[in-house]
């Protein structure tokens, strides 16, 4: 396991955080637009 | 269960994909854990298994908002429908490449630190990597300043020039030898990585590809949506009536 202690550690653990934080948030957001975006009404054609 | 429940759902197919993605995620990182430890800078190297698959992807989406763009201003005339399909790609590749670019740069300065005891060289890679990064969010900002037919002529025509930055960027750190170390992967004689390090960066450049794949279909497919609703709203069809009100909104 990685002693999470020195500069160098911490600035790893940072890095994996900030990866998933930017990551994964942006994939929420785009799961809430995608909701938002569902059409609000069938069309006359039905699509 | 109606259209409105069928059409929020993803696409079974696009479960099983994200799920795959994940699963390969997690490899990913437990590869990058438990790689052997490198000899100068012990555990910190880790870094380099999330920042070199980020920065690669981050050359890749701006090529394809390039095509995507290239493809919107050729069809835009006489194709419309595929000229807004192409402005809806061009949209989510801009997107998806400023994240990967801002993840870059965030993993970048944070071993910068740890490593060179500074946060930021204004060093050829750096400076043109910054650079790449701007001109992808002055994109982003321009569509949201600008609306109807200019704004995706003009952002079609901004992201064929800052197109222009990703291959010096790329190269800088061959034509220049300044803070930045020389690329991993050819780069000369000298270039390369041990072996038992291999598998970690493969399956995380594996993982973020296939994520940044996801991202790329989801912003596309939502665009899209917002495109077929906002003309159903205009022209009451879910098709376009003509060529004119198809390039006028979003």
């Amino acid at each position: 396991m990685i002693p999470f202690s020195t500069l160098s550690e911490r600035h790893l653990v940072f890095a994996y955080c900030a990866v998933w934080i930017l990551q994964f948030g942006y994939g929420i957001y785009l799961a809430v637009e995608w909701r938002k975006s569902a059409p609000k009404k069938t069309t006359p054609s039905g699509r | 269960m109606n259209n409105r429940e069928k059409s929020q759902r993803f696409p079974a197919w696009a479960s099983l994909y994200l799920v795959l993605t994940i699963l390969v995620l997690a490899f990913g990182f437990y590869q990058a854990m438990t790689a052997p430890k490198e000899a100068t800078m012990g555990n910190l190297y880790r870094v380099f298994f999330y920042h070199f698959p980020h920065t690669i992807l981050s050359f890749v989406f701006p090529y394809l908002n390039f095509v995507a763009a290239f493809l919107y201003l050729f069809w835009r005339n006489n194709h419309p429908r595929r000229a807004l399909a192409a402005d809806a790609f061009a949209l989510a590749s801009a997107e998806v490449a400023v994240l990967y670019a801002s993840v870059g740069l965030a993993t970048g300065m944070l071993w910068a630190r740890a490593a060179w005891g500074i946060w930021w060289a204004w060093d050829a890679r750096l400076t043109t990597y910054l650079l790449l990064w701007l001109l992808y969010v002055s994109y982003l900002l321009l569509r949201g300043l600008t609306s109807g037919n200019q704004r995706a002529v003009l952002s079609a025509v901004l992201a064929i020039f800052a197109a222009i930055d990703v291959p010096i960027c790329y190269m800088s750190i061959r034509w220049w030898r300044t803070q930045h170390p020389a690329p991993v992967f050819g780069g000369g004689a000298d270039s390369g990585i041990d072996p038992h390090m291999l598998p970690a960066v493969l399956w995380n450049l594996a993982a973020w590809t296939l994520w940044g794949a996801f991202v790329l279909g989801l912003r596309y497919a939502i665009e899209r949506r917002r495109q077929r609703n906002s003309l159903a709203e205009h022209t009451d069809v879910s098709l376009p009536a003509s060529p004119t009100p198809v390039l006028e909104v979003r």
